[in-house]
């Protein structure tokens, strides 16, 4: 795939807290805030950052809010959300807990059909609004349900990645492969502390290396998986707006405050198939292998990483599916500190889906978000990027929905 | 055998606290059985108040629905060759229903296999009921807190088909469970019993068939000794007030001795120390006054209490107790045994007003143990430390 026809470009993101079990002021027997609040609230601090808000269109995600919440039509928030959107062309966007990845690719293939110069992209979910053995059938939805639900565990998506971590304890062992895990767990937890808006954020655990060790409960919860090894189930926004040259210009953006977009890599898998080979995620390889080739880029050159921790044992498969380990030898490419803020690749510096939450539709937005705001100096938690790449892994279901990009800070200072 | 039992059971005194605790127990049990079954399993609810019963139905009701969601993985499997039925939703919902299918609200037990028993504390009372539903197919489970079983056994012509399975309150919560037993008991019943109680997940503590068991041996002996140290007291207001406060801090428990009667009720307390030929003269002082409790509460927090001078309810009074010792932390914070290892040691050197009485109860709590053991109420000190810290929810047990 060759370089895109002309340059796009994202800015001005916004994430809201991620919210759920883990935050303080979480109580399930209190009405929970509604989420038209958490659309303003993330469309106000993306639009509050240009000098003039005037899109030419909107994208909205989320993937199941016609079940966690009873509606649909959510084309119809964004003039809602941006006021300016009111008789512009809105699009709703789904592909699961890759609907983010998705979202901004909508926004981007507007923008390089000349269809638009400024697109404001977001994304949402609200899963607190049922219990989590009510939500996992919801969620079910992100595979194929009436074949694989029935036969599924209770608790579905834990138990789909509970197969492939079976499968990787079998194939590579399984001692290390937990400790990486529980590696992965405190580091996400590490990060999360240092931002105030993640889910959590509050998490003082002393221990959360050995809490990470806990053996798995098939009895309680699913085989091979504890709970520390899964995502979170939480409530969110996020937003961030997709602009060509004449964009940047139309709403009084400095490039500066943005980050190109040099690549974008997707590949969508079968969902009536099983995958072929459950220590493996072959379509995230597609779409990592296809952004790389655009961007003209190898995996050495990427100084950050945002990627879909859904599970642990997916973050291990996602290192090897990009090639950061080889295959069975993730554990301790993340033992080795490598994943750190401070190792060779910073990964998830928020918390990533672990650690800062994961509102489904959203994250893949709050990941380009987090990207933006490490390569352009805004973020809470700075780190010194060593390159002004960063890449990012949004996925839906069990590697179906894939998403890739690349993306190129425009500040002086890297080039020193 | 004891899933052919549970096919046809019945719960006395279904409405009452206990009762509808006990029968929530059961219709979980119950309810899993006949998801797996197609044989048909029954709970009878019997209790004279009839209102209680359409309360009852609807507690069952919402409580099973919570039992399925927190068992869904396991109910799942139960429904896997229903093709129907896929979503968790769709499976908490048939497992509710074809549990509520198995209740029956009836008005005697006759004709079930496992009858359990929650009236009120009452020998006459339990042992007419019982005797009305003598058989010899049926075997009975009395909640009695108090009473030996060997007496409703003699009284009711139960045949030693009768066993104590005296549940803590709430029973659906409470894992304890006080299993007692006599010299003549059906074997086969405590088998039974024992069984179940596994199934049910409690933690068992069998006692001898002794008036008051182990629970309400130690609890009432240390209500009476309570009852006695106000006498040492200016006033019985004050008297019980200190005591009680420092029963709560300086023990570090969730409640003070005298709110805890107010909890079990003192008229309840009143008749389990009939049953166990004990006496407190003040506690009949109180209710002979016609009054509910040594405290008035707002929602579960004491704000007044009861003035035997002025036989009203009156603001606490002004004491003084001491500092509480260092290393003290409140029950609500669950300090860990090391630290309460420390505070004890700490406590047990101290001669504040407050550490003095306290110590006092220690000691007293000590020797009323090494009593129960004498008495083979209970077999060892870790058996009473169980039933203290399981279901009086101490923190620490008593040392040996």
């Amino acid at each position: 795939m060759k370089e895109f026809r002309k340059k796009v470009y994202v800015a001005a993101g916004y994430n809201t807290i991620f919210f759920g079990k883990g935050r303080p002021d979480f109580d399930p027997e209190k009405p929970l805030r509604e989420f038209d609040s958490y659309l303003k609230e993330t469309a106000e601090g993306t639009c509050g950052q240009l000098q003039n808000p005037d899109f030419d269109e909107g994208v909205i995600g989320s993937f199941m809010a016609p079940r966690f919440i009873k509606q649909a039509n959510i084309p119809g928030f964004l003039p809602f959300m941006v006021p300016t959107l009111v008789g512009k062309p809105c699009t709703g966007v789904e592909g699961a807990c890759g609907t983010g990845g998705r979202a901004i690719a909508t926004g981007v293939k507007t923008v390089l059909s000349d269809l638009a110069d400024a697109v404001f992209v977001s994304a949402f979910e609200m899963q607190n609004t049922l219990k989590a053995v009510y939500g996992a059938d919801i969620l079910a939805g992100a595979a194929f349900y009436k074949k694989e639900r029935k036969t599924g565990h209770a608790y579905f998506f834990p138990g789909i990645f509970a197969d492939r971590a079976g499968a990787y304890y079998e194939k590579y062992g399984y001692d290390d492969t937990r400790r990486g895990m529980a590696k992965w767990y405190e580091q996400s937890i590490l990060n999360a502390r240092k931002d105030p808006k993640a889910q959590e954020h509050f998490n003082n655990s002393p221990n959360l290396y050995e809490l990470g060790l806990t053996p798995p409960d098939p009895v309680r919860f699913v085989p091979f998986l504890n709970i520390y090894d899964c995502s979170k189930v939480s409530d969110g926004a996020s937003s961030l707006v997709i602009l060509s040259e004449e964009g940047l210009k139309k709403c009084g953006v400095n490039k500066k405050d943005t980050v190109e977009i040099v690549a974008m890599g997707a590949a969508e898998g079968d969902i009536t198939q099983s995958p072929s080979d459950l220590t493996f995620l072959s379509n995230t390889e597609i779409a990592v292998k296809k952004a790389f080739e655009q961007a003209g880029l190898t995996k050495d050159q990427i100084a950050l990483l945002e990627l879909h921790d859904c599970f642990s044992i997916t973050a291990l498969l996602a290192l090897e599916a990009i090639g950061y380990a080889e295959r069975g030898k993730a554990a301790f490419f993340i033992l080795d500190q490598n994943t750190a803020p401070d190792g060779t690749i910073p990964t998830n510096l928020s918390g990533g889906l672990g650690g800062f939450g994961h509102p489904t539709g959203a994250t893949g937005v709050r990941q380009m978000v987090d990207l933006l705001h490490q390569l352009t100096g805004k973020a809470s938690h700075q780190i010194n990027p060593r390159t002004p790449y960063g890449m990012m892994i949004s996925m839906g279901g069990n590697d179906k929905t894939v998403t890739c990009f690349i993306v190129k800070s425009t500040l002086e200072f890297f080039r020193n | 055998m004891l899933d052919n039992l549970l096919k046809n059971v019945a719960v006395l005194g279904a409405a009452g606290k206990m009762g509808s605790g006990i029968s929530l127990l059961l219709l979980q049990e119950i309810a899993l059985l006949q998801a797996q079954s197609k044989e048909k399993y029954r709970l009878h609810l019997v209790d004279t108040n009839e209102d209680g019963l359409s309360i009852l139905e609807h507690y069952l009701y919402i409580h099973l629905i919570k039992f399925a969601e927190t068992s869904i993985s396991r109910i799942r499997k139960f429904y896997s060759n229903n093709a129907d039925l896929i979503s968790n939703e769709e499976i908490v919902d048939a497992f509710v229903q074809g549990g509520m299918r198995c209740l029956r609200f009836s008005s005697s037990a006759k004709g079930c296999s496992l009858i359990f028993e929650a009236v009120i504390e009452d020998v006459e009372l339990k042992s007419k009921i019982f005797s009305s539903l003598q058989n010899e197919e049926a075997y009975f489970f009395t909640n009695t807190s108090s009473i030996p079983i060997s007496l409703l056994n003699k009284k009711a012509g139960l045949n030693n088909r009768i066993i104590g399975y005296h549940f803590f309150n709430p029973p659906a919560v409470q894992k304890l469970l006080e299993i007692i037993t006599y010299d003549t008991i059906d074997p086969k019943l405590v088998t039974i019993a024992d069984e179940l109680a596994k199934r049910l997940k409690k933690i068992v503590v069998h006692s001898k068939d002794i008036a008051g068991f182990i629970g309400n041996g130690h609890f009432i002996r240390e209500l009476i000794y309570a009852c006695k140290k106000v006498e040492q007291f200016p006033s019985k207001t004050e008297g019980v007030y200190f005591i009680n406060q420092v029963t709560q801090n300086f023990l570090i428990r969730p409640m003070g001795i005298f709110q805890l009667a107010d909890y079990v009720g003192l008229d309840v307390c009143q008749k389990i120390m009939g049953i166990m030929s004990l006496n407190a003269p003040l506690l009949n002082e109180i209710i002979s006054c016609g009054i509910k409790g040594f405290f008035q509460y707002e929602g579960l927090k004491p704000i007044k209490i009861y003035s035997f001078e002025k036989k009203e309810y009156v603001p606490f009074p002004q004491m003084v107790f001491g500092d509480l010792p260092k290393g003290h932390q409140s029950w609500n914070k669950k300090p860990k045994k090391e630290i309460i290892d420390l505070y004890l040691k700490t406590l047990s050197q101290e001669k504040t007003p407050g550490a003095l009485l306290a110590n006092e109860f220690l000691k007293n709590s000590h020797e009323i143990t090494l009593g129960l053991i004498k008495d083979g109420v209970a077999k060892n000190i870790e058996d009473v430390n169980t039933v203290l810290m399981q279901g009086f929810y101490h923190l620490y047990g008593v040392h040996s």
